[in-house]
């Protein structure tokens, strides 16, 4: 399969394949309205806490064999840490109101970056 | 190449939302169109789009090479001098690039030509690696495609290979204008990937990077940033406040400096003079070179910085038959000869050829009405077919 032409195991193709999905999952789940993070009363996952500043910050995700061949990906599934992961991934990129001060005491000082991509004449987005 | 139109599926918009890929209409116009899709042989893509990928990476590493070797290359690049030692530096060190896009001219006949590299701050990452592959299970199923289709396309695998030689086991801050919908899903995925590869991650938006009194750059916890994913161009932070602080402080950066570089137009006429005639080159000069004269009147006239096809010119025959407004061209222009994008009945086509940790890795087509290729121009999905 020249898609997974890097891949040489083929358990491990169907690793990939899922964890293809499994990026559109998480994706899906940063990207929900925050009304449905508020209707949702699971805890947050600890190491995965979202600030009202609008940083966001978690673990690497420990993935077993087990995360790979089931495909938890599909809708309804739920599985261990899941359904916490995707509340607090909503709840972090839905809230974007955020402190722009910085704390007195530090003496640290932000908004030195993006201020062009703020600017008028330049398009919102900094991709091409 | 060919362009098959196709049955688009009843619920993909569904799917796309599903997906979390909300920037799947823009302005009230598709973005991602399934209406049609791409169809290639193994062939194409391994020798016409893959293997000059490869090839493409290496000349731009070497020119790379040669330029934080000689002022002359960055004088003429426009690079402001203080950031000069800071690209160089970064390059020495063997400072690892995560992923690029080659934007290619290619019909089918003949090689691809390069149209521009979008070395540093590239987007539809996440419409490549991962909608476009749920199109093809999709479509494989629906017998939209044959059964036995396939697609080039990596990407995903790539990326976490290309986390896990950067910084496994470490943490990577990921920043850039997050309430855009495009950057800041660009970004998620980014993160996505990272954590995969055994990376701790903290997204923020891109104005709330901290400087310390002492010069490190700080999250909004006040703790280092080690590592930094930004996207967020490099010759934009050059000029900004706190631009002068980036040569001081212990910050990696993703991509590195020396992919300011490469993120500027100026390397065609620099590939061109390094390689001439290099079957996947296009002839190209700065504006002010009087080589430039070669190209007659028919070139594309193209900022040194610029973003998304803006203030883009096609001139053909002395008259400006496309153009694109913007903002961009006080650095100073190119000059590349024509390769007119293939035309499938009113949609010219361009090819978005992806590299991920130093390997060619997939591929991204968008449509435009205009044979410039912008912004809002539409994503279509492809596959092997032969």
């Amino acid at each position: 399969m020249k898609r997974s032409g890097s891949v040489g195991l083929v358990v491990m193709g169907a690793a990939a394949f899922a964890a293809t999905f499994a990026g559109g999952m998480a994706y899906f789940a940063w990207q929900k309205p925050s009304h449905a993070a508020q209707a949702q009363s699971a805890p947050a996952q600890p190491d995965c806490a979202p600030r009202s500043d609008g940083m966001r910050t978690c673990e690497p995700q420990r993935r077993s064999f087990s995360y790979y061949v089931y495909p938890h990906w599909v809708r309804g599934w739920s599985w261990g840490w899941g359904s916490s992961y995707s509340q607090t991934q909503t709840a972090a990129l839905s809230n974007n109101s955020r402190a722009s001060s910085p704390p007195a005491a530090s003496g640290t000082v932000r908004g030195g970056f993006g201020s062009t991509a703020g600017s008028a004449p330049y398009r919102v987005s900094a991709g091409g | 190449m060919q362009r098959i139109a196709c049955d688009e599926r009843p619920d993909w918009r569904a799917k796309a939302e599903e997906a979390g890929f909300r920037f799947h209409t823009i302005d009230g116009e598709r973005y991602w169109d399934e209406r049609a899709y791409y169809a290639f042989t193994l062939k194409e893509i391994e020798e016409d789009i893959e293997a000059p990928t490869a090839e493409l990476d290496a000349m731009c590493r070497e020119l790379v090479a040669r330029a934080v070797e000689d002022e002359r290359m960055l004088k003429v690049l426009r690079i402001p001098e203080r950031f000069w030692t800071f690209i160089a530096a970064s390059w020495k060190r063997g400072d690892r690039s995560l992923y690029g896009r080659f934007d290619l001219s290619y019909s089918g006949e003949g090689p691809a030509k390069l149209l521009e590299y979008n070395a540093d701050t590239p987007t539809s990452v996440f419409e490549t690696a991962v909608f476009q592959w749920m199109w093809l299970e999709d479509a494989k199923a629906r017998a939209i495609t044959p059964q036995d289709a396939d697609q080039y396309n990596s990407l995903h695998e790539r990326l976490i290979e290309g986390w896990r030689e950067i910084g496994k086991g470490g943490h990577v801050h990921l920043a850039g204008a997050i309430d855009d919908p495009e950057d800041g899903g660009t970004i998620a995925y980014m993160e996505d990937t990272a954590r995969q590869a055994g990376l701790a991650t903290t997204v923020m938006p891109m104005d709330q990077i901290g400087r310390t009194p002492k010069g490190a750059f700080v999250d909004l916890a006040d703790k280092p940033i080690a590592l930094m994913f930004k996207l967020y161009p490099w010759e934009w932070m050059f000029r900004e406040q706190f631009g002068a602080s980036l040569a001081g402080a212990p910050t990696r950066w993703l991509e590195p400096p020396w992919k300011a570089i490469l993120s500027n137009k100026g390397i065609l006429p620099l590939l061109w003079a390094m390689i001439p005639r290099h079957p996947n080159l296009l002839a190209a000069y700065f504006d002010e070179d009087a080589k430039a004269a070669e190209l007659g009147d028919s070139f594309v006239r193209k900022p040194l910085y610029s973003r998304e096809g803006s203030n883009v010119t096609i001139m053909v025959a002395g008259q400006a038959i496309d153009q694109d407004q913007g903002p961009y061209g006080a650095e100073g222009f190119v000059r590349q000869a024509v390769a007119t994008l293939p035309r499938y009945q009113e949609n010219y086509a361009a090819i978005g050829s992806w590299i991920a940790a130093a390997k060619p890795c997939g591929l991204s087509v968008r449509e435009d009405a205009s044979p410039i290729t912008k912004n809002t121009s539409r994503f279509l999905p492809h596959a092997i077919v032969g």
